[in-house]
């Protein structure tokens, strides 16, 4: 199954959030790899602690293998690579993890016939090796988009699922535009019936995932003033109203994933560490991501709405 | 004399132009590679029998149009040395003169086409590429960069599909178009040399487009004419091209090598070189007093001179 992560604007949480949804699947058990098409700023190893690949890996990487048309792009054994103590060596029961980086100094390339037919390959190979692949994709409308909804309207993906998780911040700005993305002009709708989908499957294979939402009813709001839980609860409604406007809604919400402090300073994988040992991450926040690892790949959290 | 007009220029900072002694046609009997000269005599024999018919008509034609005095006409002949060498010039030239006079033909003049890039110590393709003002094709932005920079010389703008947003449908293709369209375009685009600088290699056609330029009596380097012809037999030539004079005078009663018009009688094969000339040679701007001496010249003459160089070009291609 693959899994593509993309949001409308930057900063929406949507490489943690898919990353952690990656590192929750392969300690469910499944195999599962992260391919980082977020070609334009290439930094998914940082959130893996990839000293070698903060920033991308210096060749042979995502774009080296799609643009230049390299042989077998990089990938790198998280268990194996990782820097982080908890990260090394794989837990007992848990899948594989890969990382698929694109290459230090990449940037965004057009889409063309030959790149997509090399993405093709990638996705289908990806697809056979591993229970999930989660291709992460740039923000906004982007060639990595366009390039991937061509490569899954290709004959040859026509049997692979093929789902699409939307991120967006819980305010007004996000909703608006992650209903665009998805709806509006030249949005992936669009896009993908123009490049042969059947748009009714695609639609049904598209829900949202809210990130960093501050719950009033959570114990960790105590701190706020009376005055300031009463205006959010109200905000809250009004967000509630414009997303089922902008057909954003409860429906259509895979997950919602708490703002989480740990998150807010550093963008990583949280382990069970983070909450037992160090007592620095929610129990919410992992509880979240581990549920939308489950409900990823559980077909009855996809029945067409 | 100032050649352009509204210009303030002071008379001693202009060069003294020597005028030089035109024919009223020259005719260029062929151009000579290495495959030719080593398919042997007969070969060379062959072509000049071809040639012949079409030679005669040309100086009939020129007889025609001159009406004070005897017609000045001159033959020629180009040989390739600059991307092939072979045979010495003594034996290519006496096999020449042997062929064509085989024929019922004279060369008059010889020259060799690594004259066309340097002669008598001046480099006179780089005089012809800084003469070169290229059209700039309508709606340029700078993409393509300039002909000097490239050596890359067109008549228009290419095709091309400009980069659509991402997402959005793709822009259609927008094909090439000529810059002098008329209905439909041909468009062409011409690679003028490469390699790095100080090792540049000169195409066929831009040295074509040097010769036509020089046999046209057009080119002055400071004012002075270069490769002037050299008067020579085919025994007394060197043995190695490099030592041989840019033009050599083979025939001591010849008319004067360069004219006011030329006339090239070429293999059909030569035709797409010919177009790459006719373009170079559209975007060359001749030094504006050479070429208004050489129009009073023939004006002199009796003889009205098209202002576009390609008009006074004209071939047979066989």
């Amino acid at each position: 199954m693959i899994v593509f992560a993309t949001s409308d604007k930057g900063g929406t949480g949507r490489s943690v959030t898919s990353s952690n949804v990656a590192y929750r699947h392969a300690l469910q058990g499944g195999d599962c790899c992260y391919l980082d098409f977020d070609f334009g700023s290439p930094t998914s190893g940082a959130i893996f602690d990839l000293p070698d690949a903060y920033a991308g890996v210096p060749e042979g990487g995502l774009h080296s293998y799609l643009a230049d048309g390299a042989a077998e792009p990089r990938r790198i054994d998280i268990w194996a690579e990782s820097e982080r103590d908890v990260l090394r060596g794989r837990p007992p029961g848990a899948g594989r993890l890969a990382l698929f980086p694109g290459d230090r100094g990449g940037g965004e390339f057009r889409s063309a016939p030959e790149i997509v037919e090399r993405c093709v390959d990638l996705l289908l190979r990806a697809d056979e090796e591993f229970n999930l692949v989660i291709v992460d994709l740039s923000a906004g409308r982007s060639y990595a988009t366009e390039i991937v909804l061509a490569a899954t309207a290709s004959t040859a993906l026509r049997g692979v699922v093929a789902r699409w998780l939307v991120f967006h911040r819980w305010t007004r700005q996000h909703i608006v535009a992650a209903s665009g993305l998805v709806y509006g002009k030249h949005g992936i709708l669009e896009t993908a019936t123009e490049l042969g989908h059947d748009p009714v499957t695609v639609r049904d294979n598209i829900r949202f995932v809210r990130t960093a939402v501050l719950d009033p009813a959570s114990p960790g709001q105590a701190g706020l003033r009376p005055e300031q839980l009463a205006w959010l609860d109200v905000c809250n409604k009004r967000l509630q109203e414009l997303a089922s406007r902008r057909r954003v809604g409860r429906t259509s919400v895979l997950a919602q994933i708490p703002l989480d402090p740990v998150l807010q300073w550093q963008e990583q994988l949280l382990s069970n560490d983070d909450v037992w040992l160090h007592r620095t991450a929610n129990q919410r926040t992992v509880d979240a991501f581990d549920e939308l690892a489950k409900k990823i790949v559980d077909d009855s959290a996809w029945i067409g709405l | 004399m100032n050649a352009y007009p509204g210009v303030f220029t002071e008379e001693s900072a202009t060069p003294v132009v020597r005028r030089v002694a035109l024919s009223h046609l020259s005719i260029e009997l062929g151009h000579l590679y290495m495959d030719d000269f080593s398919a042997g005599e007969e070969r060379l024999r062959e072509h000049f029998r071809r040639v012949l018919p079409w030679v005669r008509t040309a100086e009939q034609a020129c007889a025609d149009e001159v009406h004070r005095g005897r017609p000045r006409v001159s033959t020629c002949f180009l040989v390739d040395d600059y991307f092939t060498r072979f045979g010495s010039p003594a034996e290519v030239v006496d096999a020449l003169m042997g062929a064509a006079g085989d024929a019922g033909l004279t060369i008059d003049y010889v020259a060799r086409e690594s004259g066309c890039a340097t002669a008598d110590g001046v480099d006179l393709a780089t005089l012809v590429r800084q003469h070169l003002v290229a059209e700039p094709p309508e709606g340029d932005n700078g993409g393509r960069p300039p002909t000097a920079v490239s050596g890359w010389l067109s008549n228009g703008e290419r095709a091309e599909t400009a980069p659509a947003a991402a997402m959005a449908a793709p822009r259609p293709w927008q094909p090439p178009r000529q810059s002098a369209v008329q209905n439909h375009s041909i468009f062409v685009d011409i690679e003028l040399w490469n390699g790095p600088t100080g090792e540049v290699l000169w195409s066929c056609p831009f040295l074509a487009a040097v010769w036509q330029l020089q046999r046209l009596g057009l080119i002055r380097h400071l004012g002075e004419p270069v490769a002037e012809p050299r008067p020579a037999t085919a025994d007394e030539l060197a043995d190695d091209w490099d030592r041989m004079p840019a033009v050599v005078q083979l025939n001591p009663r010849a008319t004067p090598f360069r004219a006011y018009r030329t006339f090239s009688a070429l293999d059909a094969r030569f035709l797409p070189i010919e177009l790459a000339v006719r373009t170079i040679l559209g975007q060359v701007a001749v030094d504006a007093t050479v070429a208004a001496q050489v129009r009073e010249r023939a004006k002199g003459d009796g003889i009205t001179l098209p202002d576009e160089v390609v008009d006074r070009i004209r071939y047979a291609f066989l």
